[in-house]
């Protein structure tokens, strides 16, 4: 039977593939992110939610209007053969360059943290069996992993308790202690935190009630920004804004405050813990990046899923010059914000088109 | 068969991973784990820098190791230190760092907590002390009814109820109080003693050095107008020549709130501090069977408090310095960026209006 074919996923399971694909890596350094705003940063989650959800709202139209074809059947719906497959392939680049960069963040975070004494190439290939394991299976093995790591490691969220108790609660005021350029800054630097819930594009046709795709994606949104606002509001209370800027990983630092007497340094706990989080992440990248290259080879193949990987995993373990790397993971963002206003372009083209069809 | 081969070949996998050799890997008893580590002054740019590892199973008489160095760099005093010790020096069991009054007042503290904050190996949770004279002195020295010399001061300086009057500072808070502009530092003052080891008092820091100590009773009401609310028990005594009456008082409950004006030419700041406590001791003349009575040394209570605190305030301006952080609350409504000048003019010109309420709940439960 294939599985792929087939409508899969429950209203729930989109609520939580919402959820756990945008929660990566950025939350563990989220208010250092946002750290040009200082102290006002705590209710930026609430105002990014805000803007995912608007931005949401195109993105479900124009899946509903074509709501058998993915992202990448779009594309070649609405543009043809050759324009749409040019399209998809830089999507496909895209989907592989933000993968990489996800992974090799996390990975030298884990370096940094828990293994000093070791090179990461050992994790990093464990790292990418699991990667191809959980995205062989396709879309709704994807959302199944994302429940299990859902309750896995958002019960760490406990452990801000100590930081709130010893933060200021003062330090949430003024609200609005900036100016333009920091808006500016934190939003541009910030903003990374919540892609992710774009990818309901190419998981769509799967879904069983997408009529109700919008409520349950909002659903997943703000569970999400309610995961952010509680980290970045207890690091508001907790931290001077010194420390803001300059420690890297202020989510981390904050674990280090707990006390228990039986358990120290809560902070490697969560850092591995964190696996869950990137693992969902990139699995559902992945598993894009696949469906990108079965749409353009017009044929699905396992094997393209193993090629994938086998690109990233040399993309992250060849030794590429430092410089160009770092440029290139930060200039992928960019593409990100453009991917994110995309559908409101695909949404005209789509009207345009509709009404040329009703004229006929 | 291929099922067989691929099981085969993962259970040989599995367990021929033991035969890999890992010559990084050290076992815990080939690792040498620093528990505290002493600074003391020697010039500028050097520092003398002492290091005690506890040996749980170590054969010598000594359970605890010293190695001591000069050093320019901390972590050039560490390859020093490996190249003196029998094992790996490692820092993952970090508790407490201990600094010398002359290292502290030079103004380097803050260079080596970062310097600590910044290794991911070493818990925030750290302790800091600062030692009238030698810290060397303090870990070398020994006490035989105590099991370590290390766990017995990261116990003194682990937060307890009857050293409350403690800020028990950790690298996390120094930091937080260094780089934040509203606040002050305060560390606990140690000095060594015959066989014990005493929290003398507090040292208070301004911009990374340290200017004054303070004295426990005074540090305590900082922590009470800081907001905490378990503190250490309090000795008041009133009266003339304030040798009259004296009263012991466990405190139960502190609740304290200070609001301003929020006008930055002219700041005036209200100190409200509601104390409870339990009446433990008393010498004097009073009858407290008597409700009139009871109610009058209430009274006269929060009259001496509210004196010693506003003296407190007035010596604190003097200094220059604000631990309580008052100015948190203009800074709260203060559109911009929050900077030291702007602390130091609210310290300069604010004018203060206490008001302290105490209440007795019981006196033990003889009549």
């Amino acid at each position: 039977m294939h599985i792929h074919q087939s409508k899969t996923l429950n209203g729930y399971h989109v609520v939580f593939l919402v959820q756990n694909v945008m929660i990566g890596s950025a939350l563990l350094s989220l208010p250092n992110l946002l750290s040009p705003v200082g102290y006002s940063q705590w209710w930026f989650p609430i105002m990014f939610g805000a803007f995912a959800n608007l931005l949401l709202i195109p993105m479900i139209w124009i899946a509903r209007q074509n709501h058998e074809l993915t992202l990448f059947g779009i594309h070649q719906k609405l543009f043809g053969k050759w324009v749409g497959t040019c399209i998809n392939t830089a999507i496909i680049v895209y989907a592989i360059i933000l993968l990489a960069s996800v992974c090799e963040g996390y990975l030298e975070l884990i370096q940094v943290v828990a293994l000093s004494d070791r090179t990461i190439t050992g994790p990093l290939f464990i790292f990418f069996l699991l990667l191809i394991y959980i995205a062989n299976n396709g879309i709704k093995s994807i959302a199944r992993f994302c429940i299990a790591s859902f309750f896995l490691v958002t019960w760490l969220l406990y452990f801000l308790t100590w930081g709130f108790t010893e933060g200021d609660i003062g330090h949430t005021l003024p609200l609005f202690n900036f100016t333009r350029e920091e808006f500016l800054a934190a939003t541009q630097k910030g903003f990374i935190s919540v892609v992710g819930f774009e990818v309901i594009l190419f998981y769509f046709p799967y879904i069983i009630q997408q009529e109700k795709a919008f409520r349950h994606a909002s659903y997943g949104i703000w569970i999400c920004i309610l995961c952010y606002l509680s980290t970045t509001l207890v690091s508001v209370m907790y931290y001077s804004q010194w420390q803001l800027e300059n420690v890297m990983y202020p989510v981390l630092y904050l674990f280090n405050a707990v006390k228990l007497s039986f358990l120290e340094r809560i902070d490697v706990l969560a850092i591995t813990l964190w696996v869950f989080f990137i693992l969902t992440t990139t699995a559902a990248y992945l598993w894009v990046a696949k469906k990108g290259v079965d749409s353009i080879r017009g044929m699905e193949k396992k094997s393209h899923l193993y090629i994938i990987a086998l690109i990233i995993y040399l993309m992250i373990s060849l030794p590429l010059p430092k410089e160009f790397q770092k440029e290139l993971y930060e200039r992928i963002y960019y593409v990100t914000y453009g991917l994110m206003i995309w559908p409101i372009f695909l949404c005209v083209v789509q009207f345009v088109k509709n009404k040329k069809e009703g004229i006929q | 068969m291929k099922r067989l081969l691929f099981r085969t070949s993962i259970i040989a996998l599995m367990l021929l991973s033991g035969c890999t050799e890992r010559g990084q890997d050290a076992y815990v008893e080939d690792l040498a784990m620093v528990s505290s580590i002493a600074f003391d002054y020697i010039d500028e740019k050097t520092v003398k820098m002492t290091v005690s590892i506890p040996h749980p199973t170590s054969e010598s008489q000594d359970v605890t190791q010293h190695y001591s160095v000069d050093t320019e760099l901390i972590q050039e005093g560490f390859v020093q230190i490996s190249s003196k010790a029998d094992k790996m020096v490692i820092l993952n069991q970090l508790r407490t760092l201990l600094f010398s009054e002359e290292f502290a007042r030079e103004g380097q503290v803050t260079e080596i907590i970062k310097h600590f904050y910044r290794n991911p190996k070493v818990g925030n949770n750290v302790q800091l002390g600062i030692v009238k004279g030698s810290a060397e002195e303090i870990l070398k020295s020994e006490f035989p009814d105590k099991p370590s010399t290390d766990t017995y001061l990261y116990d003194l300086l682990s937060p307890k109820l009857h050293t409350a009057f403690s800020p028990f500072t950790t690298m996390h808070d120094f930091l937080y109080t260094e780089t934040n502009p509203i606040f002050y530092s305060m560390v606990p003052y140690l000095e060594l003693e015959k066989d014990s080891v005493k929290i003398e008092s507090i040292a208070l820091f301004d911009s990374g050095k340290m200017i004054a100590t303070i004295a426990e009773k005074e540090s305590s009401y900082i922590q009470a107008l800081k907001g905490v609310v378990k503190l250490a028990p309090l000795e008041i005594s009133f009266g003339e020549h304030n040798a009259e009456e004296q009263v012991h008082i466990e405190l139960i409950k502190s609740k304290a709130k200070i609001t301003s004006n929020k006008n930055m030419v002219s700041p005036k700041v209200k100190l409200q501090l509601n104390l409870q406590g339990a009446l433990f001791e008393y010498k004097g003349k009073r009858d407290l069977e008597k409700t009139g009575e009871y109610k009058a040394l209430e009274k006269e209570v929060s009259k001496q408090v509210k004196k010693e605190i506003e003296q407190l305030l007035a010596q604190l301006q003097k200094l220059e310095v604000d631990p309580i952080g008052i100015s948190e609350e203009f800074r709260m409504y203060y559109k911009g960026k929050w900077t030291e000048e702007l602390t130091k003019k609210i310290i300069q010109n604010v004018e203060y209006d206490v008001q302290v309420e105490f209440k007795l709940l019981n006196t033990g439960i003889l009549k």
